[in-house]
């Protein structure tokens, strides 16, 4: 059955944080997920293929430039941080507070 | 003016016969809007300037080049992207996020030059049943607002229902369209997988998300969905398929639905959590079907019991990789205080609501080494299987009928786990996961006052088999 531990190492992987609370409540809610979605294995799939979005191939185009109405102004104009046109972050190299 | 009983074709022969001018309509429909939405909160968003500089264009045009819905009042569930307007997705990541280009659907809808009024309430990232997960305010169902108007696509159901508009878009990834239509006593349509484009759609689960109409009645479906369909060249998964007749035109053949071999889906009439009283209408609905003569045999489909989990499994999965975007970095919500980039992005996107952590972690969970094989790719087996028997009942049945919604619209404040919560879209889930089309639409039964509905599903690119139904059904008046 899910440990806590387990719990929290798939917090890391979604890179989310919960408050302690959270972490409580979601954690007996994730139980009860686990417990019924464990149903499928006992499921017979002995020669069974994984369903491929209707069975289609990867339409491909050629790699050339199209234009397409997009705003370059409004997806500035949605940037959190800029300076000029370009996205401004924090440092990713500086210390986390956790380890990865 | 009835805005409740309009259709779109009654006011497109007002325009056409000169009785209304567009601005005069839809000044008066803002002012009717400003009343009603009081009550109801069904709109995000007002696009008042859009819609009203698109009527005064329109008063200046010659009438007898009007299409069906030129004129005609929509709403868009804002999760659809209309250019250089906020799409929120009703979440806090996305508050102030502003469209930089147009959903294909709203692209192709332009082309009529409809009224796009405004942006419509939906649970966030279309991840619920009842709108009540929308990061902002919670819609109330119009036929009682002590109740949900269902979910996702909630604000849609309770603006059409409430006369706000005539018509709006949804998006249908587990049930989103056809469970708030039938709460809320509209009609709901989600197309085969691949018939809308999904290109300018916040992306939810990839393999189950489509965008369909919700409406009064069939015609309005099938105007909406004539003007909404075929080939995007940028949805990779958008079909190239035209059908012979346009959708609206084919159901002046209505009457050839009587013809239709029709199935009922034992095991969802019959299932524990059918409410009893709806399940005695239902009972009576299907007698009176064949009593008009319609063809009904009771049919069974295998592997219905898997499809909850599968679609949970594969839906969350889905959605914990489609936002992975949502991180701080290029567009929406971002923790200013961090001063690191991981910190950074562990705390914007602790800005979710509940329920999206809940299918991203669960997502993530069955996507991870040791988890993807008992989890992810045996359901992606068992919907091979839910998909094949549904190809197989299509081989000798026209369409399909079962109930859309377990209960009619629950209380607001019905305290339910999340697992149960699920378990409302038990009737609508199955359709997404073979990727059919299926329809939702009112019946003439109540129970505590609330109006049931009947789901009508066909095989792949059906729309018009279940459409001349679902004509028949309301020309009945059963």
């Amino acid at each position: 059955m899910l440990t806590k531990e387990e719990f929290e190492d798939v917090l890391l992987l979604a890179r989310i944080t919960l408050t302690e609370t959270e972490k409580e409540e979601f954690f007996l809610d994730f139980k009860d997920i686990i417990s019924y979605i464990n149903q499928i294995q006992g499921a017979k799939l002995d020669g069974v293929e994984p369903f491929l979005s209707l069975g289609k191939q990867t339409r491909l185009r050629e790699d050339l430039p199209e234009k397409r109405d997009f705003s370059r102004d409004i997806f500035i104009e949605n940037m959190p941080d800029k300076q000029d046109e370009s996205v401004k972050i924090p440092p990713i190299l500086k210390e986390a507070g956790f380890e990865l | 003016m009835n805005y409740k009983q309009l259709s779109i074709t009654q006011l497109h022969n007002l325009y056409k016969e000169n009785k209304i001018g567009v601005f005069e309509f839809v000044n008066d429909l803002y002012n009717y809007i400003e009343k009603v939405d009081k009550d109801i909160s069904a709109f995000i968003t007002l696009t008042k300037d859009l819609a009203l500089k698109k009527a005064k264009q329109l008063d200046n045009l010659d009438r007898s080049n009007f299409s069906l819905l030129t004129g005609i009042p929509l709403s868009i569930k804002d999760n659809i992207l209309i250019k250089g307007y906020k799409t929120t997705a009703a979440s806090k990541m996305l508050e102030n996020f502003k469209a930089p280009y147009n959903a294909t659907v709203i692209e192709k809808l332009a082309k009529h030059n409809p009224l796009f009024i405004g942006k419509v309430n939906l649970d966030e990232f279309a991840m619920g049943s009842s709108t009540e997960n929308s990061a902002f305010f919670k819609t109330k169902n119009p036929l009682d607002t002590q109740r949900v108007p269902g979910g996702s696509s909630g604000g849609s159901a309770a603006s059409v229902s409430s006369g706000q508009v005539l018509a709006s878009l949804g998006s249908d990834t587990g049930g989103s369209i056809r469970q708030p239509a039938a709460f809320c006593g509209v009609f709901g349509l989600k197309p085969t997988y691949g018939l809308v484009s999904r290109y300018g759609l916040i992306a939810f689960a990839s393999s189950l998300d489509q965008i369909g109409p919700l409406a009064k009645n069939p015609y309005d479906i099938a105007i909406l969905l004539d003007a909404i369909s075929g080939f995007d060249k940028y949805d990779s998964t958008s079909l190239n398929y035209k059908p012979d007749k346009s959708y609206f035109e084919s159901l002046k053949d209505y009457k050839e639905s009587k013809d239709y071999k029709i199935g009922y889906i034992k095991e969802f009439f019959n299932h524990e959590s059918l409410d009893s009283s709806m399940k005695e209408h239902y009972s009576s609905f299907l007698k009176d079907l064949s009593k008009e003569g319609f063809s009904l045999h009771e049919v069974s489909i295998d592997y219905l019991n898997y499809a909850l989990s599968v679609y949970y499994i594969i839906a969350s999965a889905e959605a914990s990789s489609n936002l992975a975007r949502y991180d701080g970095v290029r567009y929406g919500y971002r923790d200013k205080q961090k001063d690191n980039v991981v910190d950074m992005m562990f705390s914007s996107r602790a800005n979710f609501g509940k329920e999206v952590k809940r299918r991203i972690i669960l997502g993530t969970y069955v996507l991870s080494a040791g988890y993807f094989d008992a989890y992810y790719l045996r359901a992606q087996k068992l919907r091979n299987l839910i998909f094949s028997s549904f190809k197989d009942i299509f081989r000798d049945f026209d369409l399909l009928l079962a109930p859309t919604t377990p209960t009619v619209a629950f209380k607001f404040l019905q305290k339910q786990s999340p697992l149960q919560m699920y378990l409302s879209d038990i009737y609508t889930i199955p359709v997404n996961l073979a990727g059919i089309p299926a329809l939702a639409m009112p019946i003439n039964y109540k129970v505590q006052n609330l109006p049931l509905s009947i789901q009508i599903m066909g095989d792949s690119l059906t729309e018009d088999k279940i459409l001349k139904l679902a004509t028949y059904i309301y020309k009945l008046d059963i």
